[in-house]
């Protein structure tokens, strides 16, 4: 069965990319525009990993990555995001809140595919 | 795929502008709202983000100097001034114009961005500035490295401990894919620890109590095992320590002792090791039993000492099986004793034909048989395959394009063809020279090239063919040609022709294979150090091979060297003036001709003979090494090629064929003109090999001198 | 996941399907429970799809405990394809049992 990783990002270009390239490496995906929507999206669904950014609106990354592991039937999904060069300290506020990697922008498809086989296996 | 997301991203992308606007024009109205301030940094920041994506540098660059200023009102280092506003608004306006001119609609104004970033920065608290541009420039390096890309090292084994901290897992955090991947960059052995996994009273089950060590050999480098643990790397315990270098430092099957590893990894103090090692028992479960190791820790050790040991028999019975190191003096001295055994042979055939012993012949003839088989068993010892020369040139070719502004690339063939061990060291320098010939002087630069209808990468080939008992080699590029012309006058010049002589464009071409005749005007480092094709010629000639050369003007030239497969032995003819033997390379003569008396008086002189209607001029090899004694009535010209033309030798007469071992002639005939060394005969007597090339060389400067006295 | 008792102090517990983080403290409450109920567990992991580093780990604890009290836990021949796959790939096949049980290493099927 294939593993299914949702892509977070309220850049539909981005998540376009990511989808792309997950797809293509045999993952299925779910798209949500921004933390609240994937919260939605995740109640009752079975998710192996979440892709997500940082700024977003109605609920920024690190707000959905304290709020999934604070769920107990996704608590231990591994949480990948998507930072840019400016975001140091983003990135340090998403380890603590719980991330497990990060993938800095802009990347290619070759870099996500790692990322993900790092952290999925 | 590519295209579709470029469109994607400007439809967002302008979506988000039109966004920005009225985030804008109502934030000027409640300069105070963090909602909007947060609004317009996200699509900035989005903009900025996704545009390094899909190639819109340009946006991605100029949106991140706005960005910078908007985080800064953002944490409240910054009022949303009227005048940050218009300049926001500008430089929305301006990033408008640069998508639409990404379509090719339209250019966008540079300095209109300049100054929008110049009065943006105007704005900033200075001590902010290089905060982001320090940020930026560490940005420059990638994340997420490929594995592959660290120096290719010899294989070299590392002892890894990964302690992971206690919230590994509830950071989604799987040990497997990391283990996994360690296991992919080579060969390792993985041992966890469960000493640590307390009772289930104890026992947070979500906290990770197990830790690993991993031996692992490989040539990936450390960072790639580094690279492993990009994601964890802060919140593990991780101690990376090589144990084994990758050469053969100690013994096969040898390696460290298991107190050395349990006191290297601070498992066991030494002195616990010492005290215990006086009892007599196995230490592994000595530590055990006196409680100073866990066996989790005992067993791991013994694991690494079994990889090391592993490792290391493997490396020697590859060492072993590939091959055997022997001295080349060695194998020099072999190929001495051998000639004089293939002389001694030739002796005994003789003298057991003049005996007409039947027994002895049978001899004899198993003698010569055996005697063969070696000599070619052990020529071949000496073979080595031209390739490892090959791959020295690309590093040489890469540089010096590189040094002259040039794009070359080098392509070989027949790397695998094998020559003589001697042939092959001997053959570099000139090969150096040729190539860095081709490269300063064949191959135009790549605008040259270009306007020439040629792709602007020039190409350089090398390639090894056998032929016969030579080797062929080609250094052929597809440059500007030579200039026949450019020759011409300069070997005119340089006093080398007449300026009346007719010569073809062969011959030319000869030219600048002549001492003296250098074509570098002025003395670049690739070409011209002082030294020009006549250093080439004369490394060539001493192989006793041949220089040959084609060129197509504004197609590129060619130059072939003919070299014999070994130095040790030629085929050889073997001729006779007087009592005297003398030995022609095989592979330069042509045919023999009767040469009467009656021919050389009706010559009037002139060293020439009329070969079937071809003047063929010759040396007269009596006078030459000025031989006493009358020549017989009728004397043989043997008529062979060199340097492209075709020279007779005469001699009294020919005796025929003969493989000849080459001897060297010893220091005090070193400077001894148109011999190149000497063979023995079956009958013990010696012949000298004669240096064609050297003997054509000195009778032309001869003749010269005559014409001009 | 529940325990069946037998009459003469025995236990046997069927796990089944993806034994991973999620359940790993539902897990530890049952081995507990057990603990105190039985003498001998035996594990039918034969329907087990998945296991993960922190369900290796919890039985290691289990097995510990249970010979710390001299108790006896076994995991029933047949086991799945994926736990020895898991503990391959988690290095829990090359690892050594800790304080002293090696003889009874719960993976090794007690014959250490």
């Amino acid at each position: 069965m294939a593993k299914v990783i949702m892509s977070v990002d309220d850049s539909a270009s981005i998540r376009q990319m990511v989808s792309f390239t997950l797809k293509g490496a045999g993952y299925d995906v779910i798209e949500a525009v921004d933390g609240k929507d994937a919260l939605a999206k995740l109640n009752g669904a079975t998710v192996n990993m979440i892709v997500t950014d940082l700024n977003m609106p109605n609920l920024d990354g690190i707000g959905l990555i304290k709020a999934v592991r604070a769920t107990p039937a996704h608590k231990f999904v591994p949480i990948v995001m998507l930072t840019t060069e400016s975001q140091d300290s983003k990135k340090q506020e998403g380890k603590s809140a719980g991330a497990t990697g990060w993938i800095v922008k802009p990347f290619k498809p070759e870099q996500l595919i790692a990322v993900v086989k790092k952290v999925l296996g | 795929m590519t295209d579709k997301l470029r469109e994607t991203y400007k439809e967002e992308a302008y979506e988000l502008l039109a966004e920005l606007e009225t985030s804008l024009l109502e934030l000027e109205e409640n300069p105070d709202n963090l909602e909007l301030i947060g609004r317009v940094f996200r699509a900035m920041h989005t903009i900025k983000g996704s545009g390094a994506m899909f190639g819109f540098d340009d946006i991605a660059a100029f949106t991140h100097e706005v960005e910078t200023i908007f985080d800064l009102v953002r944490n409240g280092k910054l009022n949303a001034t009227k005048e940050l506003i218009d300049l926001t608004l500008a430089a929305r306006d301006q990033i408008r114009a640069m998508l639409d001119a990404s379509d090719g609609n339209g250019a966008v104004d540079a300095a209109v961005s300049e100054t929008i970033v110049a009065g943006l920065k105007r704005l900033a608290p200075t001590s902010d500035k290089t905060e982001a541009q320090a940020a930026i420039s560490s940005s420059q390096k990638p994340e997420v490295k490929d594995s592959n890309s660290g120096d290719k090292t010899s294989e070299i084994t590392y002892r890894i401990r990964f302690r992971p901290s206690a919230d590994l897992f509830v950071n989604g955090t799987n040990p497997i894919p990391l283990l996994n991947e360690l296991r992919e960059l080579g060969s390792s052995r993985v041992i966890a620890h469960t000493d640590a996994i307390p009772v289930l009273e104890d026992m947070n089950p979500e906290i990770c109590s197990t830790y690993w060590d991993i031996i692992l050999t490989t040539d990936k480098g450390i960072n790639a095992i580094k690279d492993v643990f990009i994601f964890v790397e802060d919140s593990v315990e991780l101690k990376i320590e090589v144990i084994d270098q990758g050469w053969a430092d100690g013994e096969a099957g040898d390696y460290k002792k298991l107190g050395q590893i349990l006191t290297e990894r601070g498992d066991v103090k030494s002195e616990d090791i010492d005290n215990i090692l006086g009892r007599q028992k196995r230490l592994g479960e000595l530590l055990v039993d006196a409680g100073v190791a866990r066996p989790g820790q005992v067993a791991s050790a013994l694991v690494e000492q079994q990889h090391v040991k592993e490792i290391r028999e493997k490396r020697q019975t590859v060492e072993a099986a590939a091959s055997i190191r022997v001295p080349s003096e060695r194998l020099d001295s072999m190929v001495n004793l051998v000639g004089e055994l293939v002389t001694v042979q030739a002796r005994l055939t003789q003298a057991a034909a003049l005996r007409k012993d039947p027994e002895l012949a049978a001899i004899a003839e198993e003698v010569e048989r055996l005697s063969g088989d070696l000599r070619d068993k052990t020529m071949s010892i000496r073979m080595l395959q031209i390739g490892t020369t090959f791959s020295k040139f690309k590093r040489l070719v890469r540089d010096l394009s590189k040094e002259l502004g040039k794009e070359i690339e080098l392509t070989t063939s027949g790397a695998e063809t094998e020559l003589d061990k001697t042939v092959i060291e001997k053959l570099n320098d000139p090969l150096v020279h040729l190539i860095r010939n081709c490269i300063d002087h064949g191959i135009e630069s790549p605008e040259e090239r270009e306007k020439e209808g040629k792709p602007r990468i020039g190409n350089v080939h090398l390639s090894a063919v056998h032929s016969g008992a030579s080797v062929l080699i080609d250094i052929a590029d597809d440059g500007k040609g030579l200039n026949a012309a450019a020759i011409r006058a300069k070997a005119i010049e340089k006093g080398l022709i007449s300026a009346e002589a007719a010569l073809t464009e062969k011959e030319l071409f000869n030219l600048i294979l002549a001492p003296g005749f250098s074509t570098a005007k002025t003395v670049t480092s690739v070409s011209g150090r002082g030294v020009g094709m006549d250093v080439v010629k004369r490394a060539i000639d001493e192989l006793r091979g041949s220089i040959e050369i084609s060129s197509w003007a504004g197609q590129g030239s060619t130059i072939t060297l003919k070299l014999p497969l070994t130095l040790a032995i030629i085929e050889g003819l073997l001729v006779r003036i007087s009592g005297n033997f003398f030995v022609l390379p095989l592979s330069s003569v042509e045919e023999c001709v009767e040469l009467t008396r009656e021919d050389s008086e009706r010559a009037h002189g002139r060293n020439m003979a009329n070969v079937r209607g071809q003047i063929i001029p010759y040396i007269r090899l009596r006078d030459q090494f000025m031989i006493i004694g009358e020549p017989p009535a009728i004397e043989q010209i043997v008529i062979a090629r060199v340097d492209g033309n075709r020279v007779g030798f005469v001699v009294d007469g020919v005796i025929g064929e003969h493989q000849t071992v080459i001897k060297s002639l010893g220091r005090a005939y070193r400077d001894v003109e148109g011999i190149s060394g000497a063979t023995i005969l079956g009958d013990g007597t010696v012949a000298l090999i004669l240096d064609t090339s050297h003997l054509v060389a000195t009778a032309t400067l001869e003749e010269q001198t005559l014409v001009q006295t | 996941m529940k325990m069946e008792k037998q009459p003469d102090n025995t236990g046997k517990l069927v796990l089944t399907g993806d034994l991973t983080i999620q359940h790993v403290t539902e897990l530890r409450g049952v081995l507990l429970q057990a603990m105190q109920e039985v003498e001998q567990l035996t594990l039918d992991m034969s329907g087990v799809t998945d296991i993960d580093v922190p369900c290796l780990q919890l039985l290691c604890s289990a097995h510990r405990t249970f010979h710390g009290s001299g108790k006896k836990i076994e995991i029933q021949e047949g086991g799945p394809e994926v736990l020895k796959k898991t503990m391959n790939a988690a290095g829990y096949s090359s690892h050594v049992c800790g304080a002293g049980e090696a003889l009874s290493c719960l993976w090794k099927g007690g014959k250490g």
